[in-house]
């Protein structure tokens, strides 16, 4: 573990200046979006500040893939490779590494939306009251979800790059249409593996897929669940391939 | 039981268009400093790479002290390439601290006295580091390890003629590790010569001749250098 340790943060290392970079520019959309209260309204410059997680969510899934192929590029493959670490650490290091900023810079924009949020009654605008809320429980299980499907799915999109863009690396000519080729294969490969997990993991005692006939919150945390045992299952498979791929096959 | 460094057995590297090593069999034993000879193509590089366990053989058999190369060799072996391979933002510092994370066998203070030898700052980044920098920054991690085989592919490249006999005296002498296998490919053959103590001459990927230095100097009655231009051309 201790190796893998040293990658991960070889790794953070290597992100922070973009990391500050993007972290610049999430404070910067806050400060515009502060200076046009007056101007937008309070509600809509609030709802905007949540408009830099929608990019972090490509952000998380594309960031893995440049930490790889940065080791191509940049030709330090070869030494990477030389140090006594399997391919699943190298992987997993990268993965680790761009999840965790990707954590970083979502509280961090997180962060800016509840002060913009706490500052409401200056801005003239009204807290939302705690009545308004749905029950505690229901919340809870709401965040859960909302938030461990979309880290699974980055985790898993991410995935899918990094094996595709190492197939590419296995021939030595038309590298880059293999991986696009790749790319397209294995996002259809993962489609077709979820509907067939999914079919099987609703035949499970409490987890459905029959949607009713006016949807309702149960339905919504019974798909939830299914999909995240789904891209769990799905992710484990990748990244074991992936692994591999590097530990048996690649060339440096 | 005693392993060889090295045993290789018809090696074979196949590429689409080419056959980079056409059935080469080896056999390096433990302490010695070995040459591979040979013009660029010959397959030096992709002989190294396939001991460090960077390139996988078409067919035929590889053992490094009687292991498949993979993450247990890679401890014992150090393997050292031609063009620079290091990360550009480190420092040096930052460079060895991370290499010996992985291989606790560095010595730090080793290494401290090899990069006032080789003229280098340990707050210096390796990415504003000149070609012959680099080249010697690369000889500072490699005998900074107490690694059992060293291979060094072209570890003269880049670095400045007068300094050369000074760098190859340091790595068969002051710095070496005691028992250490050198394994070193270059087509520098006159500097080169007095360090080894087996040379094997690679033409195309085969094997054209293999023995010790000294025996070939004496039945050929042709120094290295002599037999490289031979042999070879």
């Amino acid at each position: 573990m201790k190796m893998f340790w040293a990658l991960y943060r070889k790794e953070l290392k290597g992100l922070r200046n973009i990391f500050l970079t993007l972290l610049g520019l999430i404070l910067g959309i806050d400060v515009l979006l502060a200076t046009r209260i007056n101007s937008w309204g309070y509600w809509q410059a609030f709802g905007l500040t949540f408009l830099p997680l929608a990019f972090l969510i490509f952000w998380g899934i594309f960031r893995p893939l440049s930490l790889i192929r940065s080791e191509w590029k940049e030709g330090t493959a070869p030494f990477l490779r030389s140090l006594p670490v399997s391919g699943w650490s190298m992987i997993g290091a990268k993965l680790l590494a761009a999840f965790t900023e990707w954590v970083g810079l979502n509280l961090a924009a997180l962060a800016l939306s509840g002060l913009f949020y706490a500052a409401a009654p200056l801005c003239g605008a009204n807290w939302v009251t705690l009545s308004d809320l749905p029950p505690l429980g229901e919340v809870i299980k709401f965040l859960t979800l909302s938030i461990a499907n979309p880290i699974l799915g980055i985790f898993l999109g991410a995935v899918i790059f990094q094996l595709a863009y190492l197939l590419g690396r296995l021939v030595n000519r038309f590298s880059g249409m293999v991986s696009f080729a790749a790319t397209v294969f294995l996002f259809y490969l993962t489609s077709k593996g979820s509907e067939f997990l999914a079919r099987l993991l609703s035949s499970f005692p409490g987890l459905s897929l029959e949607a009713p006939r006016l949807i309702d919150i149960e339905f919504v945390f019974s798909f939830s669940t299914v999909m995240l045992f789904v891209m769990l299952i799905e992710f484990a498979i990748l990244f074991s391939v992936t692994g591999w791929l590097v530990e048996k096959k690649l060339e440096y | 039981m005693t392993f060889p460094a090295v045993k290789l057995e018809k090696v074979v590297k196949r590429y689409p268009l080419t056959k980079a090593l056409d059935g080469v069999s080896l056999t390096v034993d433990q302490g010695k400093v070995v040459g591979l000879l040979g013009h660029n193509g010959s397959g030096k590089t992709t002989l190294m790479k396939i001991i460090a366990g960077l390139k996988n053989p078409t067919s035929g058999e590889v053992r490094v002290f009687g292991m498949a190369p993979g993450v247990e060799t890679k401890k014992r072996v150090a393997y050292l390439p031609e063009v620079n391979t290091y990360y550009n933002w480190m420092t040096i510092d930052e460079l060895l601290n991370f290499v010996k994370a992985f291989h606790p066998d560095l010595n730090l203070e080793k290494a401290a006295l090899l990069k006032t030898f080789m003229n280098l700052k340990g707050g210096e980044k390796i990415g504003s580091l000149s070609k012959g920098q680099q080249a010697r920054l690369k000889l500072v991690v490699g005998l900074s390890r107490q690694a059992d085989l060293m291979l060094l592919d072209e570890p003269l490249a880049g670095i400045d003629p007068p300094s050369r006999a000074r760098v190859l005296h340091a790595l068969v002498g002051e710095f070496r590790q005691e028992g250490q296998t050198i394994l070193i490919s270059t087509h520098e053959v006159k500097e080169a010569e007095p360090i080894f103590d087996h040379v094997v001459f690679l033409r195309e990927g085969r094997k054209v001749l293999e023995g010790e230095a000294e025996t070939l100097r004496a039945e050929t009655g042709h120094s290295m250098e002599e037999l490289f231009g031979e042999v070879l051309e």
